[in-house]
């Protein structure tokens, strides 16, 4: 292996081949849905997630910017992996809302919830979190992109494996 | 001399007109007629010289004429008799009649009569209405409430009305002549002849001409309250004096009691007065902590709203140093391919614009928090620019409104300037613009519009919205205190009181409020200061 000095030219490596990967051979993404009033919140989530992977495969982000928007969503597919969801949004507990809706009425128990939040409303943290059947919480202002992402893992792990019964979820 | 002298007297005296001089003979015929006679009985010389003294006497006195005459006739004068006499027309008048024989030479024969006649018609009524003023005065003082007690100047009782003698229960005989002081308990019954000396040598009065409450002695000894006016009869040698006396024992007992009753009212009004104070403090501490809550909600605000971009700066900067540990271990071990470096270049573009964004926008919402915070707890003035200021409110609002798809459009016609409380304005604006927030857009949405303009030297600001208005018969009480539509929402019904009180107090303001339902409602806000022009054109 050559050892590089600090002024020497940077060399790359060669390109991989394009197309070199049959498209039967790719895993399919997790669907993941992303709810928050804030643009930038998007963006960033976009940003740390973009290439990233579990199990082999990577993401598919879906954006909904209010919680009426996610339910619509949530209606439409049943599929999705995990969702991140904001609290506050049209109105003090409208994340609470989607969370209801989804394990209630959709009476949907596998998709993992990942509670983000500046503060979640009148309820406090867990209360929130376990009333509403949510899996996981995250204050906003502690979500490095390593917690995003164990976190993620372990909510796709929980998501793939077979029902835990000690998760009291409603399951 | 003495003869013509004489005569002339008597002229004189016939021709006076103030008594009546007529001569007759025995059988009555009149001789000689006065120019009194004239004037007193309307008869002239000549018509009297036809007439008989019969004429002169009403029919009821004849007899005592012929009494009269008879008398004369044993040559009997009669000095002075009270009668009755008649003029000519008719009319009957008391006389005083003096009449005296007249003589012969040798004084053995009575040749006639001359009398003497006067009206004592006036005299006689003085007297009779002096008999009838003593009466009705005696009949008062028997029929009067009030004790008339009269005594001379050395206190000596003269009279004692029957009032006096049932206040005092002596009888009239027994206290008249006795000293006044028999009716006096100590010290006024040793010191009272002191007072009539005192007041005959210096004329300074205690109690004549003033009035005052003493105390009375009864005949047992008993003592009770009365009320005393002395007046003085007759000044002079011998002054007398007049006491008038009423029994006030019930008076006396009805002031005790509404004495009584007062203690008690104002022992009721001290326990209002308490109770009100204590109202009153309890009001302020709600005043004061509805200005916590509105301090506390703002922090809560502040908190969420901070939150978000932290968050955002929070994963995008991680994010930025694990591209940084992925660059170098690739670089270290020779394997970076040219494309992932453009995209782990084009990723830190993005993300480091996103961190940058959002601190920025961290540390203007912090700016704008700590002003309406600190604003919150102070109650400094100072001078805002109101356009600048509302802005800054709106900010500090925007988690309420974006919650209530509310914005906020604030308009002006030119720069305004006020001296006032910025925490309090801030309290203004905050709720009004909620106010329009909660029941306004409580449905859906809408904008609210704030307008600043000036009005004869008064700055107009209108807080305005479209949504769901004020009913009727609420919009009259909108700014009572404690009135709310949202107490089991948790409204205190202070917020307009809050807002009212302090435009009309602190601000020397005024605010009134329009509303139709359906339509939306209006605050106006009327300033008492000019907008004023920035100190210097820098600004």
């Amino acid at each position: 292996m050559k050892v590089c000095q600090k002024d020497d030219m940077l060399t790359f490596k060669d390109e991989p081949e394009t197309s070199s990967q049959a498209p039967k051979d790719r895993l399919p993404p997790w669907n993941v849905l992303v709810v928050d009033d804030e643009p930038d919140v998007h963006s960033v989530t976009k940003l740390a997630l973009d290439s990233w992977t579990y199990g082999g495969r990577p993401l598919k982000l879906t954006h909904a910017s209010s919680g009426r928007e996610a339910i619509d969503m949530l209606r439409d597919r049943g599929d999705y992996a995990v969702i991140l969801l904001d609290v506050v949004m049209e109105n003090e507990l409208a994340g609470l809302d989607v969370a209801e809706y989804l394990r209630k009425r959709l009476n949907n128990n596998r998709t993992q919830i990942i509670l983000r939040t500046g503060h979640p409303g009148t309820l406090t943290d867990n209360e929130a979190a376990a009333v509403h059947g949510c899996n996981f919480y995250e204050p906003k202002s502690y979500i490095t992109s390593e917690r995003l992402k164990s976190t993620l893992a372990v909510a796709l792990k929980d998501y793939s494996s077979p029902p835990h019964p000690s998760m009291g979820c409603g399951r | 001399m003495d003869t013509r002298q004489h005569k002339d007297e008597f002229e004189a005296i016939l021709s006076s007109n103030i008594v009546a001089i007529i001569s007759a003979d025995l059988d009555g015929r009149i001789t000689r007629w006065s120019a009194g006679a004239e004037k007193l009985f309307g008869y002239s010389s000549e018509s009297a010289m036809d007439i008989n003294l019969q004429a002169l006497v009403p029919p009821s006195q004849q007899c005592e004429l012929q009494t009269v005459l008879e008398k004369l006739k044993r040559k009997r004068s009669i000095p002075s008799l009270t009668t009755q006499r008649m003029k000519k027309n008719g009319d009957i008048f008391a006389a005083e009649f003096s009449v005296f024989p007249v003589l012969d030479d040798d004084g053995k024969e009575v040749l006639g009569l001359v009398s003497i006649t006067s009206d004592i018609s006036n005299r006689r009524q003085s007297e009779e209405k002096l008999a009838e003023f003593s009466k009705r005065i005696e009949t008062i003082l028997d029929t009067v409430l009030d004790g008339i007690v009269t005594v001379n100047s050395g206190g000596i009782i003269e009279t004692f009305n029957p009032a006096a003698e049932r206040m005092f229960q002596y009888r009239a005989h027994e206290v008249i002549g006795c000293n006044v002081n028999v009716l006096m308990p100590e010290p006024y019954h040793s010191e009272h002849d002191g007072y009539l000396r005192n007041y005959a040598l210096t004329g300074k009065a205690k109690v004549i001409g003033i009035g005052r409450e003493v105390a009375g002695r009864r005949k047992d000894g008993s003592v009770f309250p009365m009320s005393l006016a002395v007046a003085e009869l007759s000044k002079g040698e011998n002054p007398s004096f007049v006491g008038v006396i009423a029994d006030i024992t019930e008076a006396k007992e009805r002031e005790a009691e509404l004495e009584d009753q007062y203690k008690l009212v104002k022992v009721a009004n001290d326990n209002l007065t308490a109770s009100i104070d204590r109202l009153k403090e309890m009001q302020q501490q709600l005043v004061e902590s509805e200005k916590m809550a509105s301090l506390g909600g703002l922090v809560a605000g502040l908190a969420h709203e901070i939150n978000t971009p932290i968050g955002i700066g929070v994963t995008a900067s991680s994010h930025l140093s694990a591209i940084s540990t992925a660059l170098e271990a690739a670089l270290h071990n020779n394997t970076l391919r040219r494309s992932e470096l453009d995209n782990a270049i084009e990723d830190i573009n993005k993300t480091s614009a996103l961190i940058f964004r959002n601190l920025e926008r961290a540390a203007k919402l912090i700016s704008s928090f700590k002003k309406v915070a600190v604003d919150q707890a102070t109650d400094e003035l100072r001078e805002i620019n109101v356009v600048d200021y509302l802005q800054e409110v709106v900010l500090s609002l925007q988690p309420e409104l974006k919650k209530h798809h509310a914005t906020v459009d604030i308009s002006a016609e030119g720069r305004f300037f006020l001296t006032l409380n910025p925490g309090a304005f801030y309290q203004i604006i905050s709720n009004l613009v909620l106010n329009a927030c909660l029941h306004g857009y409580a449905v859906k949405g809408g904008v609210i519009a704030i307008a600043v303009c000036q009005e004869n030297n008064r700055t107009i600001i209108t807080v305005t919205d479209k949504g769901a208005g004020i009913a009727p018969e609420h919009l009259g009480k909108v700014f009572d205190p404690f009135f709310t539509t949202r107490r089991a929402k948790g409204g205190t019904g202070l917020g307009l009181n809050i807002v009212y009180n302090i435009v009309t107090q602190a601000m020397h303001g005024t605010i009134s409020v329009e509303s139709e339902i359906g339509k939306g409602s209006c605050f106006t806000i009327s300033l008492p200061s000019a907008p004023t022009p920035p100190p210097k054109a820098q600004d």
